[in-house]
Formats: structure tokens, C-alpha cells, sequence
């Protein structure tokens, strides 16, 4: 601020709060609580190990109207969904459609789901026979049908081919099974029991946060309760109006080309425009190119999730704003219907959630690069490298699948060089441990290290991608990918460089080499297919992507680059290729020849 | 500033077995049952409300012009944004 006060300071000036802030405070605080317990059910109850060990969920609390009041937020991509698909389903349904006891689960691409596989569930909440608000989660359901085991088709050209698609109804009525709906789930779904598993993780958690409000209202009148989320909302959006007003106003577009769509090899472009208006911003991605073949497209709350993700990392990079729907008032957007930010029927969507939006975010914060520099990071690798398997167990003899993804580079900043082997910023999850994942999948983990060189140069390097190489240990495994950023590189800022590109090979039982999947398949693309048999003793081999490096790597302290050769990160040709730093061996150790380094970077 | 609007709200009225969708022709968000329709130099257009034609007419329609000019955001045809029975 130019006078020296702080945001909240000033805003705290501009509007007294109507409850006391301890008030508020502990309202808030029992709020997030319950939100956190809620996420911890899920944890600790689900079958899958892309809840368990994945965190791939978000747990909520809305008020009677619809209203985000409070949440754990494990996975960002959801942030946009959750409060728009609650509302909507409560509009669409009605509030008379809803009585105790009631889930309803919902994951209708076209209705406010993020792709297929992402299931939300909500349940009324009441107290003493009056509605109070929603519990809400979203998670991802490993395996819900379609034509790839693991849902996950990339040359899916419709939504039938990515699985079973429900609008919001009814899994529970007043307390009881809604047994029609759940046979045609668990028909329709290739892993029933882990569904069954997953399904009832969310459940439980909705009534944990059921049990949990009505607890709190024992303890505080629940018109005190009301009055203090609306204050909260309120102060939310003052909170980020503010932050908005110290950006400065202007209009700032980006573009990109993504590499293909999964079914043809056509790029695509994407374009954005931010405006900055005073204490609000418009996201505009009008120009961007009609949506796709290929599942590549994104839902709209996919969008509305990487807008806020994004503005939230200029405006308020420490989440000291509480995040409820009063955060999304300053903020508008256009997605315009039938483009590749927002899909309509019938088109194919489950890569826009995982490989599309975290390249929109990217590209949202090169459009804020050029009015706070500062604060922007370098792209990042910007796939979640999606690596779906299935088949019959060898040990158990039953059918499983399993949706794994691993970690890629992030973008060197200005202060500092992306992180290494980091899972995408729109899905925050942890990657799966080896010993968990070998004891669960017949697949032998042969490597799991950091890709050397792929960081891009910078004076802040790009973090470095991963590498895994696995072995079939099962007579078969029906294997579909879904990786991107093996064409088009994620940019540099301010004369950095590109991070690496993301690789997928095959090494055929009795072959001597690695190949691409296009010569040992003939698939269409080289990271993006489906159903793929694998046999016993193939070994597959990935690399995910890295992330641009931030300013000119002839600027980067030679004794940072001295460092990364010694971690085996860059090489010594790179580091003289890129950073301009001769390295040479010297008494058993590696050390700068302060010389040719001189020349190197005079040159 | 108030701006000029000839626009109505409209009850959007399907049978349950009908799965259309509709989108707002700005923001492109679900309009789920209330919609906010509006007559633009004779072309109706589907808003989420008062807002969304707000923003249409100070920012989206001088920035880009008409709507039959403009790229990728035509009123979508039928079948496209919709798969309903009737």
C-alpha cells in the first residue's frame, strides 16, 4: 500500500465488521474444521489409492442458498465446480426436492462436473427439521466405465466412450438406498467393490459434517452462525477487491498452441485476455478455437477453477483470505459455449480437467506477467501425465485398474527455481509410494529419479521432470495414456529457457531398445492412446515434463549451476551450452574454470 | 451507470426426460431454470442475468462487435448444446 497500511488494514478502516472478529473467527475456524474432518473421513474410509494416497477430493460447506462457506481444498481444480455445480443442482432440482437424509451424486460434464471420473456429492443439511445448507464433495472415481479400463480414453471423440455420465439424482433417499441407481452404477462401473468403497468414503463424510453442524448449533444460536458466514463472504470479497485495486489496471492477452488433441495431430490455440478494472478483474478467452475431437476440451467450472486458481496466486499467494463464495464475486469470466474452454454435447472432456487446465493457468498468469512481473512464475511442465492400467491380478485373480500420474517441473520464479517433481498446481495431489504401489499392481518399479537437464535454464531453473521405468510383472496389463507436453514445450519468462518435453517409450519383451509406442503400436500419437496390451517382461519407460526457466541463465550464480551438476541435475555440456559455466574435474571433484567461464559469458 | 434493457426473466420449463442444457451467451456458465433473456439488435440472446448483459453491452459488444461477427461465440446450432427429445 502507498500509505504503509496493509489491505486488511484498510479495509477494516473502510468497513467496521458487524460481529466481532473473535466471533468470526471461531466461527470460521469450526467451519474449516469440519470441512478438514470431512476430507479425513474420506482419507481414511476410501478404498482407491487416488483418494488414499492421491488426495484427489475436495470436501465443502455451502449455506441454504448455495453459498461456498468453507472447505478443505485438496485438489484446486475443483474449486471452481463446487460452487457453481451445488447451486445449479439445487436450482435445477428444486429445494423442495430435498429432505433428511438425502445424497445426491452428480457428475454430468455439461451440468458443472469437471470431467467424468469426478463424482460430487452433496447432502442437505438440517437442524432441528430446517434446511441450514450442503455438504458437498467432489472425489475421482478410478474407474467408471467407458471404453478405456481406468476411463481415461484419450481418442474418446464423444462423452459415451469416457464412461457413465449422471446428472444430479439420488444415491440416498431419506436415509435409504436408492437401489436402482446404485445397480446401474456398479453395472456400468469395471471395479464395483472400489466404487462401492469410494462411494460410501463421501457419503460418510457428508454425514460427518451433518453430525458436526449440529453440534455447532448447540453451541452458537444458528442465527448468529448465519449472520457470521455472511459477514465472512463479505469480508472475503473486500478482502480481495482490495488486493485487486493495487494491481494495475489494463487489458493483457496471452496465447498458446497445445499440441493436439489425442485424436488428430492438429494444435490448437487458446487465447486470453485480462482485464483489470478497478477492484475486478475479467478473464476473456474469446478467440479461443472451437472445441476439439479429441477429449481435450474443458468444462466450463475447469475454467471458472483455473481463472480463480490463477488470481488467487497473484492476489493472495498465502490463502490468508478465507476462501468461500465471496472470493469469486470480483472476479468475472467468459468461456465462451462450444469452444475448447467450455465443451458442450456431446464432446469429450476427462484430458481438458488434467492437461488442459494446468496450461490455462499458465497461460493466465503470462497475461499477468506483464502487469506484475513479480509475482509470475515461468510455465510449468503442464500435464498430469495421466498413465491408466488394468487387468486381471496375477495374485488375486480379480479385475483392477488403477489411475496413476507422477510429478513434473514447475516454473523458476524471481525468487527462486521451480520445485522438482511436483504433481500439477490445479491438482495439488501426492504421488502414489512405490511400495504401495508395487504391493497393489503387477508392475515392478525398475527406476523413479529426476530427469537431468529438463529444468529450462534460467537464472531460476526450471524444476526438473521425473522419470519412472516399470516392468509387466503379469501375463498382461491393458494400458492408456494420456501425457502432453511432448510437442510443444512449457515457455521460459523474461529470456528463460523451455522446460523439457514429456517422453513415453516401450521396450518389448526380447527387444534390445527403448521405442515409441508409434513404432511398437502404431498408435496415432506417440503419449496419448488407449488399450495398449502389454505382456510380461515389457518394460515401459516415462518421463514427465519440466518446467521454463525465469530470466537469463547467463545471469544464474555460477555456483548454483556448479551445484546442479554436482546433484547430477545439469550436465556439464548444458551448463556450458546453456549457463555459459565450464565445469571441469579436478582432484576427484568437480569445480569452475573461472577462465572459461569468463569467455564463455563475455561471448 | 444504469443501463437500457428490454430483457426479461424466463422460466426454463422441461419435462424430466428432456436433457437439454442451456449456456449463457456471454459467460457461457449452465443456466439451469431461471434465464435472463434479452432482444440485442434483434437477436435474443440467453444471459444468467442483469450482470452478464451488463458486461455484454459495456465491454464483450464494443470490444468484438456484433454477435454474427464475432469468432467461435455464435448462438450454438440445435443438437450442439443439447440432446433433448422434443
Amino acid at each position: 500500500m502507498a500509505d504503509g497500511r496493509s489491505a486488511i488494514e484498510t479495509i477494516e478502516k473502510e468497513r467496521p465488521l458487524a460481529i466481532d472478529t473473535v466471533t468470526l473467527n471461531i466461527v470460521h475456524n469450526a467451519l474449516t474444521n469440519i470441512a478438514s474432518e470431512m476430507a479425513l473421513v474420506m482419507l481414511k474410509t476410501s478404498y482407491s489409492t487416488i483418494f488414499n494416497e492421491g488426495l484427489d477430493f475436495t470436501t465443502v460447506l455451502l449455506d441454504r442458498h448455495g453459498d461456498l462457506i468453507a472447505e478443505k481444498n485438496y485438489t484446486p481444480s475443483m474449486m471452481g465446480a463446487i460452487p457453481h455445480t451445488v447451486k445449479w443442482a439445487v436450482e435445477e432440482k428444486g429445494i423442495d426436492h430435498f429432505h433428511p437424509g438425502d445424497v445426491l451424486v452428480h457428475n454430468d460434464c455439461y451440468r458443472g462436473g469437471c470431467h467424468l471420473p469426478e463424482h460430487m456429492m452433496m447432502r442437505p443439511m438440517f437442524v432441528k427439521d430446517r434446511l441450514v445448507g450442503f455438504a458437498g464433495n467432489i472425489g475421482h472415481i478410478a474407474e467408471i466405465g467407458g471404453k478405456a479400463p481406468g476411463s481415461f480414453a484419450s481418442d474418446a471423440t464423444d462423452i459415451y466412450q469416457e464412461g457413465l455420465r449422471l446428472p444430479p439424482v439420488k444415491l440416498i433417499d431419506r436415509g435409504e438406498y436408492v437401489e436402482d441407481v446404485w445397480r446401474i452404477v456398479l453395472a456400468n462401473h469395471r471395479t464395483p467393490h472400489n466404487t462401492w468403497g469410494d462411494f460410501h468414503a463421501m457419503i460418510g463424510s457428508l454425514e460427518t459434517a451433518e453430525r458436526r453442524m449440529g453440534e455447532l448449533a448447540e453451541r452458537y444460536d444458528l442465527a448468529l452462525i448465519e449472520r457470521a458466514t455472511a459477514e465472512l463472504m463479505d469480508y472475503s470479497e473486500r478482502r480481495l477487491r482490495a488486493e485487486i485495486r493495487e494491481l494495475p489496471d489494463g487489458e493483457y492477452s496471452a496465447s498458446m498452441l497445445v499440441e493436439d488433441d489425442g485424436v488428430t495431430a492438429d494444435p490448437f490455440e487458446v487465447k486470453v485476455t485480462i482485464v483489470i478494472r478497478g477492484d475486478e478483474i475479467i478473464a476473456d478467452f474469446t478467440g479461443s478455437s472451437p472445441q476439439v475431437r479429441g477429449p481435450m476440451n474443458c468444462t466450463v467450472v475447469v475454467v471458472a477453477s483455473a481463472i480463480y486458481n490463477a488470481v488467487f496466486s497473484v492476489t493472495d499467494p498465502h490463502s490468508t483470505i478465507p476462501r468461500n463464495s465471496g472470493c469469486y464475486r470480483p472476479v468475472k469470466f467468459i468461456a465462451p459455449a462450444g469452444s475448447v474452454v467450455n465443451v458442450v454435447h456431446p464432446g469429450p472432456c476427462v484430458g481438458g480437467n488434467t492437461d488442459l487446465q494446468p496450461k490455462l493457468i499458465d497461460l493466465l498468469l503470462k497475461a499477468f506477467s506483464q502487469a506484475v512481473p513479480e509475482r509470475i512464475a515461468a510455465a510449468s511442465g503442464g500435464s498430469s501425465s495421466n498413465f491408466l492400467f488394468g487387468g486381471i491380478h496375477p495374485v488375486t485373480g480379480t479385475y483392477y485398474t488403477n489411475y496413476h500420474f507422477d510429478g513434473h517441473g514447475t516454473g523458476g520464479t524471481i525468487q527462486k527455481d521451480g520445485n522438482n517433481g511436483e504433481i500439477t498446481r490445479h491438482s495439488n495431489c501426492r504421488n502414489t509410494p512405490v511400495e504401495v504401489f508395487e504391493g497393489r499392481y503387477p508392475f515392478l518399479n525398475i527406476e523413479y529419479r529426476l530427469m537431468p537437464d529438463s529444468g529450462g535454464a534460467g537464472e531460476h531453473r526450471g524444476g526438473l521432470a521425473t522419470t519412472r521405468t516399470l516392468e509387466v510383472t503379469a501375463d498382461e496389463i491393458t494400458l492408456s495414456c494420456l501425457f502432453d507436453r511432448a510437442k510443444i514445450p512449457g515457455w521460459g519468462l523474461f529470456n528463460g529457457k523451455s522446460g523439457g518435453l514429456s517422453q513415453l517409450l516401450v521396450k518389448r519383451a526380447g527387444d534390445d531398445q527403448f521405442r515409441t509406442f508409434v513404432a511398437a503400436f502404431n498408435t496415432v500419437s506417440p503419449t496419448k492412446f488407449t488399450n495398449v496390451l502389454l505382456k510380461r517382461g515389457d518394460v515401459v519407460r516415462y518421463v514427465t515434463p519440466g518446467g521454463g526457466g525465469y530470466g537469463d541463465p547467463l545471469r544464474r550464480d555460477p555456483a548454483a549451476v556448479l551445484a546442479d551438476v554436482r546433484n547430477g541435475w545439469v550436465s556439464v555440456a548444458a551448463a556450458r551450452r546453456d549457463y555459459g559455466v565450464a565445469v571441469m574435474e579436478q582432484n576427484g571433484d568437480l569445480t569452475i574454470d573461472d577462465a572459461a567461464t569468463a569467455v564463455l559469458r563475455t561471448v | 451507470m444504469e443501463t437500457e434493457t428490454n430483457g426479461r426473466w424466463v422460466e426454463i420449463v422441461r419435462t424430466w426426460h428432456d436433457t437439454a442444457v442451456t449456456n449463457c451467451a456471454l459467460c457461457g456458465r449452465l443456466v439451469p431454470r431461471r434465464i435472463w433473456l434479452v432482444e440485442i439488435d434483434g437477436a435474443v440472446l440467453p444471459f444468467c442475468n442483469e450482470e452478464c448483459e451488463g458486461l455484454y453491452r459495456s465491454y464483450w459488444l464494443p470490444k468484438y462487435g456484433q454477435p454474427e461477427t464475432r469468432h467461435n461465440v455464435k448462438s450454438p446450432s440445435p443438437g450442439l448444446t443439447g440432446e433433448g427429445l422434443g
